[in-house]
C-alpha cells in the first residue's frame, strides 16, 4: 500500500507515517477520525484521485476543504456525478464533520514536526506534491533529529511542534499562553580539567619546539587573510578563497602600517614556501613538479641567464677586445652570477608586482620633475640607517 | 575513504597550524573534493600555478600526499593523507617517548626528521654538519626526571647535550632508530593511496577469464590484500651495506636483547655505548614511521592502565614486557594473515625479561611477601581457565555493583574502575612497600626472577587480562592480547564518558545494555533497579546524544503501538564512531580557540618572535609585557594539553 500523503512539507510526511504506523510504533489510529480510515483505505496517493487527495491535505493542512478553487460543498455537488472517486462510506455527513474541532490536531499526534500557520492558498496540483514528497531524505529519522537538535538548545525552541509552548490550534477563548522567554544562559558548571602533567608539560614543549622550528623554517607560509578576525564559517569555495589573497593597499593597517626601525627584527612574511637551498629526492616526486624543485621554474629562469649571458658576452667582446680572456670570463661569471641573484630574489611575484609599480611610480615623478621629492624623504632615510649601524639599534629597545 | 566534516576540519586546522596558510588552503580543498590534478586543484583554490606547484612540493616532502600519475595520460593526481595530517598532533608524544628511550641526541634526530620530512641519510649528515660550529641546542636545560620510566632507580642524570657530535654518531642513531622501527626508509609505495595501490595490484593479479562467484572473488581480494601488504612491507634494505662490524646474525630474541641492552644503557644520553663504526647507505631516504610509533603509545597507554590497576613497580615491569614484544608488531590493526602469524612470536620469557629487566627498578617492590603463596601458578591456572567464565561474571559483578550504587550513593565518586580485584593487591602493595623499602640486600639473580615473576602472575592475573601465559620454557612464557586489551580500554574510556554525561544511572543502564544485549523496554527499569519514568527520561537523553537507540519489533502486521516490542540497544561500534567525531570537533574547537587567543595577543607574540628578543624575552622585554608573554604561553599550554589528551582517547578509539 503507497499510503504517501500529498502533502508537499514534513507535517504531511508526519502525518502519514503515524497514520501508517511503519516507523514509529507509537501509531494514533486510536486518535484518527474513523473516516479518516476510509481515505487511507483508498489510495489518496493516486494522483486521479484528485477529490480525496484534496480532502486529506486539507485536513492535514488544517483549512476547509477546497478543490481547484470551488468551495467544498460545490465540489462535492460537483463529485456527485462521479462516485467512484469517493471511498465506499464516505458521505456527506463525514465531510461535514471535518471541522476544526473535531480533527485531531496535528501536533498532538506529532509533536516535534513544525508547522506554520495555515495556509490559505489553493492546494497545489497533486503531482507536483508526489514527487516532491518522495524526494524527502528518510522520513524514519525525522523525528529524532528535530527533537535532539531542540534538545541541545537547552529547551530554547523545543516547543516549536505546538506553535507557542504545546498549544494546538484548537479554539480556547481563555487561552493564556506562557510567553516568558527561557534563561538564554542557564546556569552552567564549567568543567574544569586536570593540572598539566609533567609529562604532559614536556610533549606540549616539545610539540612547540617542533612547531616553532618549523615556522622559522623555509617551507612555512605565513597567514595572508584579508581580516582575521573574519567568522571562520564559510559557506562556498568562493567566499572561502575571498578571504585570502594578495593585500591590496585599501587592507593595509594605518597603525601598523609606517615602516618602523624595529620592523626590521620581524620575522618576514613568507606568501610562498622558499625551495632553493635545500636537496630534495626528486624520484619521489611527480615529474610535473621537477622545475619547481629545481629552482624558480628552473627551465624558464635557465634560458632567461643564457640569453642574457650571451648578449653580455657579446656585448663585451664587441666593445673591449683589449681584455685579455681571463678578465673577459671573470666579468662573464659575475653577470651570471648577478643575474642568478636577481633571479633568486624575484621569488614573490607580489614583490615583483609592486616593485615594478614602485618604480614606474618614481619614474613618473622624476620625469616630471618635482623638486620636492616627499617620498623620497623617508625611503632616503631609511636606507641611510639601514646601511649604517644596523646592529646596535636593537639595544635601545 | 572519506572522513566526517569534523575530522576534515581538524586535519585542514593541523596542517595550517604546522605547514602554514598555502598548505592549508590546498590540503583543505584535496580533503574536500578528494583526489584532484593540479589544472583543477588551481580552479579550487584560487592560487597561481606557481603557488600551487610549491605548496604540492612542500606537502609531498612532509609526505602529506599520494599521489598517482597515470601512465597513458601522464595526468598526476594528488590525494590527501589523512593518517599523516593527523600525525602531526602526535609528534610531540613521539619526540617524548624516543627521548624516554634512546636519550636526547636521538630526540634530536628524530625531530630534525619531523622538521625536514623525508630526508637522504647524505643530507642529514650534512645539515649536522653545517650545523656544528653554530651549533644551539634548542632544549638543554633539561633536567631528566624521566616522568614514566624508571623513577625508582638511580639516575645520575645531569644536563646533557642535546646535540650529536660525530657523523659516526649520527649513523648509529639513526641505526638505533631504525632498529626499532620508528623511522622507515621510505620507497615509492609510500606516495601511492592505498586505492591506487589496491587498483594496480588488482590489475596485476586479475586472472584473464575475470572472477566468478563469490568464492572467487573472495579468493581474489585475499590474494591482493596480501600482495599489497608484502609491498609495503616491501623496503630498502637498510642493514646489508656499509662496513657493519656489530653481528647481526641476530634476528630472534638474543639479537634484540643485546640490542635493548645499548638501548637501555644510551637511555640517559650517554653515547658511549653506541657504536659509531657503523655507516648507513648514505643514499637511504628516511622518514618517521607513524604506524609504529603508535605501537609505543600503545604501549604507553596500558603501562599507565597497569600502574593504575596494580602498582607502580608492576607497571615497570610490564613496560619492559611490552617493549620486548614490540619488535614484532609492525602496527597496531593486525589484519592480514602474515601478520598474525608474526603476532604468534611475539611472546617473551621470564628468563629473557629478567635478563633485560634494568637493575635499576627494584622488583622486590610492588609486591608483599604475604602474597606469595596466594598468587601462585594453581590460582593462575584456574583463573586462566575460567577465564571465558571470569569474563561474563565480570559484567555481572558490574551489575551487582551497580544496584548497590543506588544505596550507597557516596561511594561510587571515583567510578572509573568499577570492581575491585579478586587478589585485592593494592592493600597488600602499601603493606608491602613499607617492609621492603629497607631491604637493601643486593638480591641474587634467582629471587630477582622469582620477584619477576610475581608482578608477571599478577598482570596476568587481572581482571583485564593485561598479560597471558602461552607456555613454560624459559620460566614462563608470556604474551599480551592485544584486541581484548584495546577492547577493555575503550570500555573503560566509554564509562567515563557516560558516566561524565547521563550521570550514574546513564551509566548503569548502560553497563546493562552492554551486558545483555537488547533489552525490553519493561525489563529495563527491573535490571536498573529505577522507576520507569526515571528510565525513559533517561534513556531518551542518551538516545538523543546517540548512545544507545532502539528497536521496534512488531507482533503483528498492524503494528499497533500495544503489540509491539520496544528494544533498547547499545551498540559499541556506533557510540565509538559518535564519539570519535565529536573529539574531532572538541580538538578543533581548540585549536581554533588557540588562534583567537592568539590573535588577541598577537602584538605581544610578534614582539616576542623579533629576532632581537626571541630567546632573552626576559631581558628585553618589561615586566608587563612578560606578564601577557606568560598569561598567552600559559592559555597555549592548556588548550594544547586538552587537545593531547583528546587525542589520547582518538588512540583508544581509532587507532590501537
Amino acid at each position: 500500500m503507497s499510503d504517501l500523503p500529498p502533502g508537499d512539507d514534513n507535517r504531511g510526511g508526519g502525518k502519514d507515517r503515524l497514520s501508517s504506523g511503519y516507523e514509529d510504533g507509537c501509531s494514533p489510529d486510536a486518535k484518527l477520525p474513523r473516516w479518516m480510515h476510509a481515505i487511507k483505505a483508498q489510495s489518496i496517493n493516486n494522483k486521479n484521485n484528485a477529490i480525496v487527495n484534496d480532502v486529506h491535505q486539507a485536513f492535514v493542512e488544517g483549512y476547509p476543504a477546497r478543490h481547484g478553487g470551488q468551495k467544498v460543498k460545490d465540489w462535492m455537488a460537483d463529485a456527485e456525478w462521479r462516485p467512484f472517486l469517493y471511498p465506499a462510506n464516505f458521505t456527506a455527513q463525514n465531510l461535514a464533520g471535518m471541522t476544526f474541532q473535531r480533527a485531531t490536531p496535528l501536533e498532538q499526534l506529532h509533536p516535534a514536526s513544525g508547522v506554520e500557520s495555515p495556509r490559505l492558498d489553493l492546494p497545489k496540483p497533486a503531482t507536483r506534491h508526489f514527487h516532491k514528497h518522495k524526494k524527502q531524505p528518510g522520513a524514519k529519522f525525522q523525528d529524532h533529529r528535530s527533537s535532539s537538535a531542540d534538545m541541545s538548545r537547552g529547551g530554547r525552541g523545543g516547543a516549536r511542534g505546538g506553535g507557542v509552548k504545546g498549544q494546538t490550534w484548537d479554539f480556547d477563548a481563555e487561552f493564556k499562553g506562557d510567553f516568558t522567554p527561557s534563561e538564554k544562559f542557564p546556569a552552567y558548571k564549567v568543567p574544569i580539567p586536570a593540572p598539566v602533567t609533567e609529562k604532559e608539560r614536556k610533549e606540549i614543549k616539545h610539540y612547540k619546539d617542533l612547531q616553532d622550528q618549523i615556522h622559522q623554517g623555509p617551507l612555512y607560509t605565513q597567514p595572508s587573510k584579508r581580516d582575521p578576525n573574519a567568522p571562520a564559517k564559510t559557506y562556498s569555495e568562493d567566499q572561502f578563497n575571498e578571504r585570502y589573497g594578495v593585500k591590496s593597499k585599501a587592507d593595509v593597517d594605518p597603525f601598523t602600517g609606517v615602516p618602523t626601525y624595529t620592523q626590521k627584527y620581524e620575522q618576514k612574511k613568507r606568501v610562498i614556501p622558499e625551495l632553493s637551498g635545500r636537496p630534495f629526492n626528486k624520484d619521489f616526486f611527480p615529474k610535473e613538479l621537477w622545475d619547481t624543485l629545481e629552482g624558480e621554474e628552473g627551465d624558464d629562469v635557465r634560458a632567461h641567464i643564457n640569453r642574457i649571458a650571451k648578449k653580455k658576452a657579446l656585448m663585451l667582446s664587441g666593445q673591449r677586445t683589449d681584455l685579455n680572456p681571463s678578465e673577459k670570463a671573470k666579468a662573464l661569471l659575475e653577470k651570471i652570477q648577478n643575474v642568478a641573484e636577481e633571479g633568486d630574489e624575484d621569488a614573490e611575484p607580489g614583490e615583483e608586482e609592486a616593485e615594478e609599480e614602485d618604480y614606474d611610480y618614481e619614474e613618473d615623478e622624476d620625469e616630471m620633475g618635482g623638486d620636492y621629492d616627499g617620498e623620497q624623504y623617508f625611503d632616503g632615510g631609511e636606507n641611510d640607517e639601514d646601511d649604517g649601524d644596523g646592529g646596535n639599534g636593537g639595544d635601545d629597545y | 575513504m572519506s572522513r566526517s566534516k569534523h575530522a576534515v576540519e581538524l586535519c585542514a586546522l593541523l596542517v595550517d597550524e604546522t605547514y602554514g596558510e598555502l598548505t592549508s588552503r590546498i590540503f583543505t580543498i584535496l580533503l574536500r573534493r578528494g583526489r584532484l590534478p593540479i589544472t583543477l586543484l588551481a580552479q579550487h583554490t584560487r592560487l597561481s600555478p606557481r603557488q600551487l606547484r610549491h605548496g604540492l612540493v612542500v606537502l609531498l616532502q612532509q609526505n602529506l600526499l599520494f599521489y598517482h600519475t597515470d601512465i597513458d595520460s601522464g595526468l598526476t593526481h594528488y590525494e590527501a593523507n589523512h593518517d599523516a595530517a593527523y600525525a602531526l598532533i602526535r609528534s610531540g608524544k613521539i619526540l617524548n617517548i624516543v627521548e624516554e628511550r634512546f636519550g636526547e641526541q636521538s630526540r634530536d634526530v628524530v625531530q630534525n626528521l619531523l622538521l625536514l620530512g623525508h630526508t637522504k641519510v647524505a643530507d642529514l649528515t650534512a645539515a649536522y654538519e653545517a650545523q656544528k660550529p653554530t651549533s644551539n641546542g634548542h632544549s638543554n636545560g633539561h633536567s631528566a626526571t624521566n616522568g614514566v620510566s624508571y623513577t625508582n632507580g638511580d639516575h645520575a642524570n645531569g644536563i646533557h647535550d642535546s646535540q650529536v657530535h660525530s657523523t659516526g654518531q649520527l649513523h648509529a642513531i639513526l641505526h638505533q632508530l631504525l632498529e626499532a622501527g620508528l623511522i622507515e626508509p621510505v620507497n615509492q609505495i609510500m606516495f601511492t593511496s592505498p586505492t591506487d595501490l589496491y587498483n594496480k595490484v588488482e590489475k596485476e593479479l586479475l586472472p584473464a577469464g575475470g572472477t566468478k562467484g563469490i568464492k572467487q572473488k573472495e579468493e581474489l581480494r585475499l590474494a591482493i590484500e596480501g600482495r599489497m601488504q608484502a609491498l609495503r612491507d616491501q623496503r630498502p634494505d637498510w642493514r646489508a651495506k656499509g662496513n657493519n662490524k656489530r653481528p647481526h646474525n641476530g634476528d630472534g630474541p638474543n639479537g634484540t636483547i643485546k640490542r635493548r641492552r645499548l638501548s637501555n644503557g644510551a637511555v640517559n644520553g650517554n653515547s658511549q655505548y653506541l657504536d659509531e663504526s657503523i655507516r648507513l647507505d648514505s643514499e637511504l631516504v628516511l622518514r618517521i614511521n607513524y604506524e609504529k610509533c603508535n605501537v609505543a603509545l600503545r604501549s604507553q597507554s596500558l603501562v599507565s592502565l597497569a600502574n593504575q590497576r596494580i602498582g607502580e613497580t608492576t607497571s615497570y615491569v610490564y613496560a619492559e614486557v611490552l617493549r620486548l614484544i614490540e619488535p614484532y608488531i609492525p602496527r597496531c590493526r593486525i589484519e592480514s594473515e602474515k601478520d598474525s602469524n608474526l603476532f604468534e612470536k611475539a611472546n617473551v620469557s621470564t628468563a629473557e625479561l629478567s635478563a633485560v629487566m634494568s637493575s635499576s627498578v627494584n622488583v622486590a617492590l610492588g609486591i608483599g611477601k604475604a602474597s606469595k603463596d596466594k598468587i601462585d601458578t594453581k590460582m593462575l591456572e584456574q583463573a586462566s581457565g575460567r577465564k571465558r567464565k571470569a569474563n561474563e561474571a565480570e559484567v555481572d559483578s558490574d551489575g551487582d555493583a551497580s544496584s548497590d550504587e543506588s544505596e550507597s550513593d557516596e561511594e561510587m565518586v571515583g567510578a572509573g574502575d568499577d570492581e575491585e580485584d579478586p587478589f585485592a593487591e593494592g592493600q597488600k602493595r602499601k603493606s608491602g612497600q613499607a617492609k621492603v623499602t629497607f631491604q637493601d640486600k643486593p638480591e641474587d639473580r634467582q629471587s630477582r626472577m622469582l620477584q619477576l615473576r610475581n608482578h608477571l602472575m599478577l598482570l596476568a592475573a587481572d581482571d583485564r587480562n593485561l598479560l597471558s601465559k602461552c607456555g613454560g620454557g624459559g620460566q614462563g612464557q608470556w604474551t599480551v592480547d592485544f584486541n581484548t586489551l584495546v577492547k577493555h580500554l575503550r570500555e573503560i574510556e566509554l564509562d567515563n564518558l557516560i558516566l561524565e554525561n547521563f550521570g550514574r544511572q546513564g551509566h548503569r543502564l548502560a553497563r546493562i545494555l552492554r551486558k545483555f544485549g537488547k533489552l525490553d523496554e519493561k525489563q529495563l527499569p527491573q535490571h536498573a533497579l529505577m522507576k520507569q519514568k526515571d528510565v525513559r527520561t533517561k534513556m531518551v537523553e542518551m538516545q538523543m546524544a546517540g548512545f544507545v537507540d532502539i528497536q521496534e519489533v512488531p507482533r503483528d502486521n498492524n503494528r499497533a503501538t500495544s503489540r509491539t516490542i520496544f528494544l533498547w540497544f547499545f551498540d559499541m561500534d556506533r557510540v565509538t564512531a559518535i564519539v570519535l567525531d565529536n573529539i574531532y570537533k572538541a580538538m578543533s574547537r581548540c585549536l581554533q580557540r588557540l588562534e583567537v587567543e592568539k590573535r588577541q595577543a598577537n602584538d605581544i607574540i610578534t614582539a616576542a618572535e623579533r629576532s632581537d628578543v626571541r630567546g632573552k624575552e626576559e631581558e628585553v622585554l618589561s615586566a608587563n609585557q612578560m606578564n601577557q608573554l606568560r598569561e598567552i604561553r600559559g592559555k597555549e599550554e592548556k588548550l594544547l594539553a586538552q587537545v593531547a589528551r583528546l587525542d589520547d582517547l582518538i588512540g583508544i578509539f581509532r587507532d590501537f
